[in-house]
């Protein structure tokens, strides 16, 4: 069951690292890497309740409150609420966060978010794909009645459909959140902080991740700790050659989710030449 | 130029006039003794009045003392801006308002929905009353955007569309300062003949020149310093002008001008002094300036 835990990581680099140099997770961090990277949520929940089966007691535990939490979670998203409706975001080929929704539209319902997206390739035509992503966003609706003391966040949840209309992520505002507010506890939130794996990235390497392609600076390759520093190839800076001020536009992905790592001639050529005069600038001006 | 204004109306000419949002535009026209047709000064109280209540006030009253043909056109205007409004404010099909706070940085992060007209205006106080903030420090008249939006509910026939031209931008008062809804045309042939959008466009005197430092309102209703980059040649169509807070201006980068040039219409642009920039701002301007001599833009 290891195997098929480390097999969720999304680098395959990383993944080959891992066997390479024989490293070993801990259970919390196998618990972490299911909860993160499982593929579809149904699966989440599956894999975490055979986890448990092999795993020590204490994480076991941990294993049924992050079942009992995810659950919690979908039913509260699920659960019919007056005043509220649904924000539909449809990518048809696209990854989430890279690019603007190829459509969206407001709907009434949860099922009825389901039946607009059915209704989207019917009416324009076009047959999903199996990158389709679809993100519904469930808001309070507000109709001037709420009392003046009354609090109405208004995002209220979301949740990730994959091809196939299949649940991939859910979460709900409103969930019992039953865990310690403590870093070192294990906890849901505490996963993504918490997993350090073996060191597949280098100083000026291209990756891909969850924004987009980026270039990796500041890169240390005893630093096992969870996330890098990346600038956006397509950063409106590095557009603009004002390089000066490129790292206004830095993220901290975690090393762990970086999807791949990749050479120029894999990137789209606006970037590519971005690369190329970044790493000119950077060569000329090694203090930057 | 047009010269059919009939004695009497020279005061009410004026008055049309001092709607035009450029002082620049204004001292020019008046500079050069410029005249316009009836059907001029119909199109700049229907473009220019500052709120609905005062175009249509301002169009029945030209509609007194216009000629016939364009007392009729201006009644119809006002009609029609009435009937745009009343339309707007109603959701009989369910359709539900998003609103959108402008903040002195740009839109406020965050849509609300709303489930009726009235909604909004209560959810506008509470957003004051959570977050308060000077809204008059908001550059330009526009502080909130409202889009009406269609709900799916798993039956309608309509087109699933989210995205709506269906939109109403209200000043600090919460007055309408311009406003669209397209349902009304779909649904009556009468007003589909009447709209506005048919209106010629006006002739205003040169009064640009290629190169100059100017200030206008952008088409978010934003207030700007920019660089016009052609001589205003007269009709009322756009002019080409290049920001100085697009990258292009403040990155001294101007290999992708063309994408950063917005399209102003000439009653929204001033002249502007190099005294009013900030030192940022004035070295972008010198440094553009600099760049124009070696690339004309054409």
């Amino acid at each position: 069951m290891k195997n098929e835990i480390i097999n969720l990581l999304p680098s395959q680099k990383l993944k080959e690292k891992i066997r390479e140099v024989g490293h070993i997770f801990t259970d919390t961090e196998l618990l972490y890497i299911i909860s993160m990277y499982a593929p579809t949520f149904e699966k989440k929940l599956e894999m975490l309740s055979h986890f448990a089966e092999i795993a020590s007691p204490e994480v076991a535990d941990a294993a049924h409150r992050f079942i009992g939490f995810y659950k919690a979670n979908r039913d509260a998203f699920l659960a019919k609420t007056d005043g509220t409706v649904f924000k539909v975001k449809i990518w048809q080929d696209n990854i989430p966060g890279q690019f603007e929704p190829d459509f969206d539209f407001i709907a009434a319902t949860f099922e009825a978010a389901l039946r607009g997206i059915d209704r989207y390739y019917r009416e324009y035509e076009e047959s999903e794909t199996e990158r389709a992503r679809y993100k519904i966003i469930k808001t309070h609706l507000f109709t001037g009645d709420e009392s003046a003391n009354e609090e109405f966040p208004d995002y209220l949840g979301e949740c990730l459909l994959g091809a196939g209309k299949i649940m991939l992520e859910v979460e709900d505002e409103s969930a019992p959140y039953d865990f310690p507010d403590d870093d070192d506890a294990i906890t849901p939130y505490n996963a993504y902080d918490h997993l350090a794996v073996p060191d597949v990235l280098f100083n000026r390497g291209i990756v891909l991740y969850e924004l987009g392609y980026g270039v990796v600076l500041l890169h240390t390759p005893e630093d096992l700790s969870s996330y890098t520093y990346v600038i956006p190839l397509d950063s409106k800076y590095l557009t603009a050659r004002n390089f000066a001020e490129a790292w206004r536009d830095h993220n901290h992905p975690y090393a762990h989710s970086i999807i791949k790592t990749v050479t120029p001639d894999e990137i789209p050529q606006n970037m590519r030449e971005n690369y190329f005069a970044y790493m000119k600038y950077l060569d000329e001006h090694p203090y930057a | 130029m047009h010269k059919n204004i009939r004695k009497g109306d020279i005061i009410m000419t004026d008055e049309i006039i001092r709607l035009l949002p450029s002082k620049s535009l204004r001292d020019k026209i008046r500079e050069t003794e410029y005249a316009f047709s009836e059907e001029d000064l119909l199109y700049i109280i229907y473009a220019y009045a500052p709120s609905d209540e005062i175009r249509t006030e301002m169009l029945l009253r030209f509609a007194k003392t216009a000629s016939p043909e364009i007392a009729e056109h201006a009644r119809s205007f006002a009609e029609w801006d009435k009937a745009v409004f009343d339309t707007f404010r109603k959701n009989p099909n369910g359709e539900i308002y998003e609103l959108c706070v402008f903040t002195p940085r740009g839109f406020e992060g965050n849509s609300y929905y709303c489930s009726s007209y009235p909604a909004v205006l209560e959810r506008i106080d509470l957003f004051h009353k959570e977050y308060p903030c000077k809204i008059s420090q908001v550059p330009g008249k526009a502080k909130y955007k409202i889009t009406k939006l269609p709900v799916f509910n798993g039956r309608n026939t309509d087109v699933v569309e989210y995205y709506s031209i269906d939109q109403c931008y209200l000043d600090a008062d919460k007055n309408p300062v311009y406003v669209c809804d397209d349902s009304i045309i779909y649904k009556n042939d009468r007003y589909c003949r009447i709209a506005p959008h048919h209106v010629h466009h006006t002739h205003f005197p040169c009064f640009l020149g290629y190169g100059d430092l100017i200030k206008y309102t952008d088409n978010n209703f934003f207030e700007r310093y920019g660089v016009c980059l052609q001589k205003h040649q007269g009709p009322d169509v756009g002019i080409r002008v290049l920001s100085l807070d697009s990258n292009c201006a403040a990155f001294h980068s101007y290999e992708r001008l063309i994408e950063d040039i917005d399209l102003i219409l000439p009653p929204y642009v001033d002249a502007a002094s190099t005294d009013e920039l900030d030192e940022e701002k004035l070295e972008d301007y010198l440094k553009f300036k600099e760049y124009l001599k070696d690339h004309p833009y054409t």
